[in-house]
């Protein structure tokens, strides 16, 4: 990375109020042996901090630095476990808030449509059709996901995605980017999408209205509701 | 911060409620400063610069779930106070206070006594002061509710009648003007 790459992911990461993890950890790698931009790094923030008149946002602003994945990956999935009075405690809370969100108004942001998953690259030409196995990717394989609605789609609507495998789930941190009938379109190499190793996966996506997009490493267990939908299909990562 | 209030985390770690929970505690030990003693030697330590913070808190998260994930953190003790240390013991490198090699007790977290206000703080703020008057009302609304009040986008938009997008675009727009103004007086000439 030049200076002027950090410089400018420096101003982005401020201008933006965060950076995508991946960018973030690059930038912070340079940083660490640059102490004239960690100056420079600390002088932003604390325009920021002045702003928010107290340190108060700093830890806001580090939690919030993992909104789109978190800091290490896998995850680790399920497993059996002891139950809790804690974790009654928690069911009936989780329970007793479902039924105040069914019960209230519902939001601005409407219900979302149907919506399709239209998967392009790999290896073998590929359409969702079990009959002819997984899409294969090697890490240089051109990726490419299509989040289509049945109907136009207005208000906010993001997607995540993640693969499943083995009890580990590795996120996708690269953003979608949308259109303005409300598709979603996901794609680079697939070597730079997914942060896992070769072998067989689920991929997990969930498309929906922010306030509803359940945070990384529990799209595995994400039900579809009215403001989001859960598309799921495999494809397999190749070493090369 | 007591037991009630820990994460207990269980196989299934979520990672984002566990920086909620622990986040501001470690942020606050870090930056007012612990006491510690190192080769019999009683000291005092605090993270200054904000990179540092940042980084070192990232850093001790990520060892902590490493620790979870390697099953050598037992998950009915309380979180908080193993990531603090952890918090620490990162700091305390970084900062070039004590080697891997130094066995480092925590003794007592607490301010600097004779903790002096900050210059370059004091100057951020009179600037800021400033800036904040020659902005829009409705500029200033949106920062002091998002910024200031720690609200979401949304519920200040719902306040002041805006979809999330405009309070966001005016935040961008603010920010970058603020980038602009410090940087005409001054602000980054010695970066």
């Amino acid at each position: 990375m030049t200076r002027d790459e950090a410089i400018a992911l420096i101003e982005k990461h401020f201008a933006e109020g965060g950076l995508p993890p991946k960018e973030r950890e690059t930038l912070f790698d340079h940083i660490r042996s640059h102490p004239d931009l960690k100056r420079l790094y600390d002088r932003h923030a604390q325009i920021e901090l002045a702003l928010a008149e107290g340190d108060h946002v700093l830890a806001q602003r580090i939690a919030s630095s993992i909104a789109a994945g978190p800091a290490t990956a896998p995850v680790e999935l399920d497993r059996p476990r002891r139950l809790r009075r804690r974790a009654f405690t928690a069911v009936a809370l989780a329970a007793a808030a479902v039924l105040l969100l069914v019960l209230l108004p519902p939001p601005k942001d409407g219900p979302l449509p149907a919506y399709d998953l239209e998967m392009t690259g790999g290896r073998d030409p590929f359409r969702s059709d079990p009959a002819e196995g997984p899409a294969r990717f090697g890490p240089k394989t051109r990726f490419s996901a299509l989040l289509r609605p049945s109907t136009k789609v207005g208000g906010d609507v993001d997607a995540r995605a993640a693969l499943v495998a083995g009890g580990r789930l590795y996120p996708v941190t690269t953003g979608w980017r949308r259109s303005a009938t409300g598709a979603l379109k996901l794609e680079g190499a697939a070597g730079e999408l997914f942060d896992a190793p070769p072998g067989s996966y689920e991929l997990v996506v969930v498309v929906g209205r922010p306030f509803a997009l359940p945070p990384p490493e529990a799209l595995h267990r994400t039900e579809p509701g009215p403001s989001r939908r859960v598309l799921r299909t495999s494809i397999e990562l190749l070493a090369r | 911060m007591g037991d009630a209030e820990e994460i207990r985390p269980s196989s299934e770690i979520d990672v984002a409620a566990l920086y909620r929970e622990h986040i501001d505690g470690v942020v606050r030990l870090l930056r007012s400063g612990f006491q510690y003693r190192v080769r019999g030697e009683l000291r005092f330590a605090r993270v200054q610069s904000t990179f540092d913070l940042e980084d070192v808190c990232h850093e001790a998260f990520k060892a902590f779930l490493d620790q979870c994930q390697k099953g050598n953190f037992d998950r009915d003790r309380p979180a908080g106070p193993y990531i603090r240390r952890i918090a620490v013991n990162i700091a305390l490198r970084r900062i070039g206070k004590a080697s891997r090699e130094d066995l480092v007790e925590v003794v007592e977290t607490q301010s600097d006594p004779v903790e002096q206000p900050d210059p370059e703080v004091e100057e951020a703020r009179r600037l800021v002061s400033e800036f904040k008057a020659g902005l829009p009302e409705l500029d200033q609304r949106i920062i002091e509710g998002c910024m200031v009040d720690g609200l979401s986008q949304s519920k200040v938009g719902r306040q002041l009648g805006l979809s999330r997008d405009q309070v966001y675009r005016s935040l961008q727009k603010s920010r970058a003007a603020a980038r602009a103004f410090f940087a005409k007086r001054g602000w980054f000439d010695d970066t």
